[in-house]
């Protein structure tokens, strides 16, 4: 019996940059099929690790591209992976169809079957009309779509975006996440980085969060949520709720008048008996209850000394 | 062997080479039928030996825009793409540093080839043409082209701006043409400084050259091969290795 090797595997990655450990130790697995979000705050090892996974930059440590070893064996790995990096870097000289068509043939695709593939990709990133124009003179956006169908050109088991949404507007971004998670669902592995956490918490099914170098967090985005984040009890009542009530109550609160919070882990669990002991003293008028976002937990996670449980000092 | 790919470098080499075909063309002939015309019209006729000299002088003027023409080709082709990254988006390529190398000297090849060629025929009206050996004036030109276009490979990686490149070219290229036999025979040296020209990679390539052109060498042609061969496998290895390790690319 065969196993599949996964999509990534990274083995306690270090990086050096003279006296600075930028990267301290990661590893962690992606699966075949993941969309998995990366996310971190500037300067926390992102960039850096996606740059050793291309081989852009000497590390210690061990990487896996669908069992290949991006050093030993970097040119069956990079076969599987198609980049989008965070700063362009086309040939200014060269057209939109040039660029292509060069990364085609760097992959060793025939002339024919590239011709093929990327009149396909021109149409699907909305450039037939822009094939002949130089990739200096396309705007932000049309570079963006560019550089992504430049990584799709060798049709990549792995595709891996780095800040690709940086700089749309939201229109683009909407178009982009459409596209990504149409090439996810054809089964392309996806790593994408990204400073719109909401663009993980809709996308990705898996996600890391790195800072200062070191991975904190890394799980099924759904476990994330719920291992890491606080839910919410929202009760709007007639008046407002007496103190004797609320001490004792194992929640952070907030109380606005009527309207009273209930913050903590297992919220959910605790709602019924909150609510019962509420309704003895004041009449509730209306229930909400809310998940913290994954854009809350990744602030609280990654900002220091914060021991509200909603991320605000 | 990723031939597709090979090919591509190529390509895309040959086509930056053609799209200003004119630098690698117009400058080398230029200078070359000015140096003949003042060694002819001038010097020459003054000394009574003009025709004799001419002939011993085109091999030299053509290895000497060959040597050029390889550094400028490689070094500027490498520090471009550095510049504007794409080396970044070449270098995550399932292409292998050999044939990555391979490619930007292949560049070099046709580029020199086509100042060569032009000089040759440039300079066919002043002198009778002759080749003595073709294998010898292929050798001699592939060697040329492998030693300092992988030289203008390293120094476009080391180099942080543009100025750079041509501090190699006035410092090193300059000085190791005008020394290296390509006006003169070493024979006429003193017995010190023809020593030392055996130190020049620059002289056995002209030597080698003029050999494949008129019959006629300074040293020992299998001291010259032995040198220059050593010289462009260590240089070719040197420039390979320093590709992989992306020195002064990656971090």
């Amino acid at each position: 019996m065969t196993t599949t090797p996964p999509a990534l595997a990274i083995n306690n990655l270090r990086k050096r940059y003279g006296d600075v450990e930028a990267v301290k130790g990661v590893s962690f697995t992606i699966d075949k099929g993941d969309f998995f979000g990366f996310i971190g705050p500037n300067g926390a090892g992102k960039t850096t690790t996606i740059k050793s996974i291309v081989g852009l930059l000497n590390f210690t440590g061990t990487i896996k591209v669908f069992g290949h070893d991006v050093i030993t064996d970097y040119r069956e790995a990079r076969r599987r992976i198609g980049l989008s990096p965070q700063e362009f870097n086309f040939d200014r000289f060269l057209t939109v169809e040039e660029e292509l068509s060069y990364t085609a043939g760097y992959y060793g695709i025939p002339r024919r079957e590239a011709q093929r593939r990327i009149t396909q990709l021109l149409k699907r990133f909305k450039l037939t009309d822009k094939r002949t124009k130089r990739t200096e003179n396309l705007s932000g956006g049309m570079k963006r779509r560019a550089i992504i169908a430049r990584a799709l050109i060798h049709e990549p088991d792995i595709l891996i975006l780095d800040e690709p949404t940086a700089g749309l507007d939201v229109e683009l971004r909407r178009e982009l996440w459409t596209e990504l998670s149409r090439i996810n669902k054809a089964g392309t592995t996806i790593i994408l980085t990204t400073h719109y956490i909401e663009e993980v918490e809709m996308l990705c099914n898996k996600v890391g969060i790195i800072n200062k170098g070191k991975l904190i967090a890394f799980d099924e985005k759904e476990r994330i949520m719920e291992e890491l984040g606080n839910e919410t009890l929202v009760l709007h009542t007639a008046k407002p709720i007496p103190k004797r009530i609320l001490d004792g109550v194992d929640a952070y609160i907030e109380v606005e008048g009527k309207r009273t919070r209930f913050t903590g882990k297992g919220m959910k669990q605790k709602a019924k008996a909150l609510i019962l002991r509420v309704e003895k003293s004041t009449p509730i008028e209306e229930i909400d209850m809310q998940r913290e976002s994954l854009e809350n937990i990744f602030v609280r996670m990654t900002t220091e000394g914060t021991a509200h449980p909603e991320g605000k000092s | 062997m990723n031939w597709v790919g090979l090919s591509t470098v190529i390509h895309r080499e040959v086509t930056r080479i053609l799209k200003v075909a004119n630098q690698a063309l117009f400058p080398p002939v230029i200078s070359s039928l000015l140096y003949l015309a003042i060694f002819h019209f001038v010097i020459g006729k003054a000394r009574g030996q003009s025709t004799e000299y001419l002939a011993f002088l085109v091999p030299g003027l053509v290895m000497m825009s060959v040597v050029n023409n390889a550094y400028q080709n490689s070094a500027f082709s490498v520090f471009i793409a550095k510049y504007s990254r794409y080396l970044e988006h070449v270098l995550t390529m399932p292409l292998s540093y050999r044939e990555l190398v391979l490619g930007i000297l292949a560049g070099g090849i046709v580029r020199g080839g086509i100042t060569a060629g032009s000089i040759l025929i440039a300079t066919a009206f002043f002198v009778t043409p002759q080749i003595h050996s073709i294998g010898a004036v292929l050798a001699y030109f592939l060697l040329a082209c492998i030693i300092f276009g992988s030289l203008g490979i390293i120094i476009a990686l080391w180099a942080e701006q543009f100025d750079h490149l041509g501090v190699i070219n006035t410092f090193v290229l300059t000085p190791l043409s005008m020394l290296g036999g390509v006006f003169y025979s070493i024979s006429v040296l003193p017995p010190t400084v023809q020593f030392l020209t055996l130190f020049n990679p620059v002289f056995y390539l002209v030597d080698g050259f003029r050999y494949g052109i008129l019959g006629s060498n300074d040293a020992p042609l299998w001291l010259g091969a032995l040198v220059l061969g050593v010289l462009a496998a260590a240089c070719f290895s040197l420039t390979v290795h320093l590709m992989g390790r992306g020195w002064h690319v990656k971090e």
